[in-house]
């Protein structure tokens, strides 16, 4: 009976992150299993190739399943310590990464089958625990999960990248990351530990709770600024405040201190309340030397917690302190007619009453005195400049990450350098989570800090990248590059989209994302897929685009699937890039942002001038010499063909990933 | 009185360090080695101003943090110089300068 009971608290639906524990148990386990059978003398050295890239799949795909199992409506209300969040948002990225990273090791898996053998099962090792950390970043609530997934993905891409030891330029590519990585990650944990030191959390709901309170009253606006100021000292000495203080009040309610007192540790309740009141938030606007708490009328709205608040107060004893204390006469007014709760006037009628009558004396005796009009941002003893200078820190870190245009100068050479199957991954998956995370800083936690400071920033960074990932690559004859300036100006798109501030936007961000990991999906399965025909050995990883003359004579299907996915990514109007494109530029305007969206259509005309040259390589030029490459097998011709039908049946109709993601996006609200 | 100096000296030292690590970054221009002290350098500093910072707040998660970053840290350099010794075995050398050399050559 007992068990029965554990077994339903533990039930596996309501488990969280049940997927990201299955998926490093089992990456420890074939670890294990990979080196024990793959180094061992006794077991004849055996040459782990293509299996383990079925068992990595497998890994995924099941992990998948666990992630479709769960039941986010429970899971929501066990926040783990505020540490995870099993929100929809993390939900659905999680899947559309899952889905990707399986393609992409079904993709790499069938390429690598006619390649010379080599016996490299870290590298799916290295895959998996990168996807590992993607999924972990998609449902970080913490300034230190995120921390923690970001560095578990980018140490195992430094090694990733570095992955041919035989080859100069991956070693060189994976040092440059490596430096580029650790620099960008240092920071981030400045800027997370300057918000540490100015805020005192690092949950992003504190952060929000935090911001929210800060702009109450400007959301209300009733009574702009009315602040009493409540001395404790007044308990043990009356005089403070004058003699009108005890004239003013009405007979019951004399001002000695015993009655003052009575009210004051007044205990009903408290214990429910205790839990749900922030003291972090309190302690984190606390000087030593000078103590001032402020106190927002917000809480006086529950009747109880403001009760709790001058329990608390006096519990303390800061008899040195002063205490701002919001509030709108109004209100305090309408409580003061205390027929509204009858159902608490039978409990302590007379010390609540005589409570809010004190209150409303104070208020206004101080009202009578002058009392200084300050705003809740000038009392609340935060330094909103520092903590905007750590967000542009953390801001500046997921942006060399993503390689953003002023940051982008690592991602060139990165691209180039690496193995291809590294760059078809670093091109294609890890985007989405940085910008999950992106989305929950800046518009759950910093929302005011982004929207009154950073947003036009945004905009121009945007802007910016896409200006470079349009001409920088205009004169680039290495395909790899030319991807590499292709995904930085896919990125800026994705940043216009992010940064116009409204729900159209962010849904335009995810869609954006869900098929540019597809059409990169499918460039790269194309990319990897051809091989040259003349010596298996002394296959030239960097292809140029002049290799690719004779492609539609040695493989009409695969140069028409290349062309499908050039046109798409370009944004010709019967594929699905064209309704990104023009999605984002509609939201663009639709947010009133004209010269933007000006500007960045005109760029993209001139962007699409290199995808068009490589088609017009591909079809329209009449050399006899050139390179002929191998025909494909079966599998691989069904995988392409799949992913670029894709391309165009999203087109027509788009509702499936317009479905994953529209509820998604509801956290921004 | 005396502790809020203290802080005040710590967290300057930390934003010094920082400012340290960042300059031993950007003006190195010879040896890769210096590049990965640098880096640990950034990393400690931060350490630095977490402690300060949950010193002053009176605050653990700070210091949980700090041993997170420690960690992290020294497997980050770890990896650094697993790369850095098998770049060593290509080329017999760890200046930075030849990379870059490589790389016009590579980009052109």
């Amino acid at each position: 009976m007992m068990n029965q009971e554990l077994f339903q608290i533990y039930h596996l639906k309501e488990m969280s992150l049940s997927a990201e524990l299955f998926l490093s148990c089992s990456i420890l386990q074939f670890t294990f299993y990979a080196v024990s059978t793959a180094y061992q003398r006794r077991a004849g050295f055996i040459i782990l190739n293509q299996q383990v890239y079925y068992i990595g799949s497998l890994f995924v795909i099941l992990s998948l399943f666990l992630l479709l199992n769960e039941d986010l409506l429970i899971m929501n209300s066990f926040n783990s310590n505020n540490f995870i969040i099993n929100d929809y948002l993390s939900f659905a990225t999680k899947l559309l990464i899952c889905i990707t990273s399986v393609a992409f090791l079904t993709i790499i898996n069938i390429s690598f089958r006619d390649e010379p053998i080599q016996n490299n099962f870290e590298y799916v090792v290295l895959i998996t625990i990168s996807v590992l950390g993607l999924l972990l970043l998609c449902s970080a609530n913490d300034l230190i999960t995120a921390y923690l997934a970001i560095e578990l993905h980018s140490i195992a891409f430094y090694i990733m990248s570095a992955f041919k030891r035989n080859s100069s330029y991956s070693i060189e590519s994976g040092l440059k990351y490596f430096i580029i990585g650790a620099l960008s990650s240092a920071f981030f944990l400045f800027g997370s530990s300057i918000v540490y030191g100015c805020m005192g959390s690092l949950i992003f709901d504190d952060l929000r709770m935090f911001f929210s309170l800060l702009s109450l009253p400007t959301q209300n606006n009733l009574n702009l600024g009315s602040a009493i100021i409540f001395d404790p000292s007044i308990l043990s000495c009356s005089a403070y405040l004058g003699e009108n203080f005890q004239t003013n009040l009405p007979q019951p309610y004399s001002t000695t201190p015993d009655n003052l007192l009575d009210w004051c540790f007044f205990n009903y309740e408290v214990s429910v309340l205790s839990q749900s009141f922030p003291s972090s938030f309190l302690q984190a606007s606390c000087n030593e030397d000078f103590l001032v708490y402020p106190i927002f009328s917000y809480f006086f709205i529950d009747f109880l917690t403001s009760i709790f608040i001058l329990d608390w107060i006096i519990n303390q004893e800061f008899v040195n302190g002063l205490f701002l204390i919001y509030y709108d006469v109004s209100f305090i007014k309408s409580f003061s007619a205390f027929e509204f709760f009858p159902s608490l006037s039978n409990i302590a009628k007379t010390s609540i009453e005589s409570s809010l009558s004190i209150f409303y004396q104070i208020s206004e005796l101080y009202q009578v005195f002058n009392a200084p009009i300050l705003t809740p941002i000038d009392c609340s003893m935060v330094n909103l400049d520092l903590v905007s200078i750590g967000f542009f820190l953390i801001c500046v870190s997921l942006f060399i990450k993503l390689s953003i245009a002023p940051f982008h100068f690592w991602s060139l050479d990165v691209y180039e350098g690496s193995p291809s199957t590294t760059t078809f991954f670093f091109a294609v998956i890890p985007k989405i989570s940085l910008f999950v995370l992106l989305m929950r800083l800046c518009y759950v936690s910093f929302y005011e800090i982004f929207v009154n400071d950073f947003q036009i920033y945004f905009f121009a960074l945007a802007v910016l990248s896409i200006f470079v990932g349009a001409l920088g690559g205009l004169e680039q004859r290495k395909l790899k590059t030319l991807l590499a300036y292709s995904s930085i100006s896919h990125t800026g798109y994705l940043l216009l989209s992010f940064s116009t501030g409204n729900v159209e936007g962010i849904l335009m961000m995810f869609y954006y994302l869900a098929i540019y990991m597809i059409s990169g999906l499918s460039f790269w399965a194309v990319y990897l897929f051809l091989i040259q025909k003349r010596d298996i050995y002394y296959n030239k990883n960097n292809k140029e685009l002049g290799d690719l003359v004779l492609l539609k004579e040695s493989n009409p299907m695969l140069a028409f699937i290349l062309a499908m996915t050039l046109f798409s990514l370009a944004g010709i109007p019967p594929l699905v890039g064209f309704l990104i494109k023009i999605g984002v530029f509609s939201v663009a305007i639709k947010s009133s942002a004209y010269l933007v969206s000006v500007i960045s259509i005109v760029l993209s005309v001139i962007s699409t001038f290199y995808y068009i040259r490589l088609i017009k390589i591909l079809y329209f030029e009449n050399t006899l010499v050139g390179k002929l490459y191998v025909p494909i097998r079966t599998q691989k011709a069904l995988l392409i063909s799949v992913l670029a039908l894709s391309l165009i049946v999203l087109c027509f109709d788009p509702m499936v990933i317009y479905l994953l993601f529209y509820k998604a996006i509801f956290i921004a609200n | 009185m005396v502790g809020t100096e203290l802080n005040f000296y710590l967290l300057s030292a930390a934003i010094v360090l920082f400012h340290i690590g960042m300059l031993g970054l950007i003006l190195n221009r010879g040896n890769i080695l210096k590049t990965i002290m640098s880096l640990e350098i950034l990393l400690l500093s931060v350490n630095l101003s977490f402690i300060t910072f949950s010193l002053y707040l009176d605050d653990v998660v700070g210091y949980i943090f700090v041993f997170f970053i420690l960690v992290l840290s020294a497997t980050e350099s770890s990896v650094g110089l697993a790369i850095l010794s098998v770049f060593y075995e290509h080329r017999d050398d760890i200046a930075l300068d030849p990379i870059k050399i490589q790389n016009q050559n590579l980009k052109t």
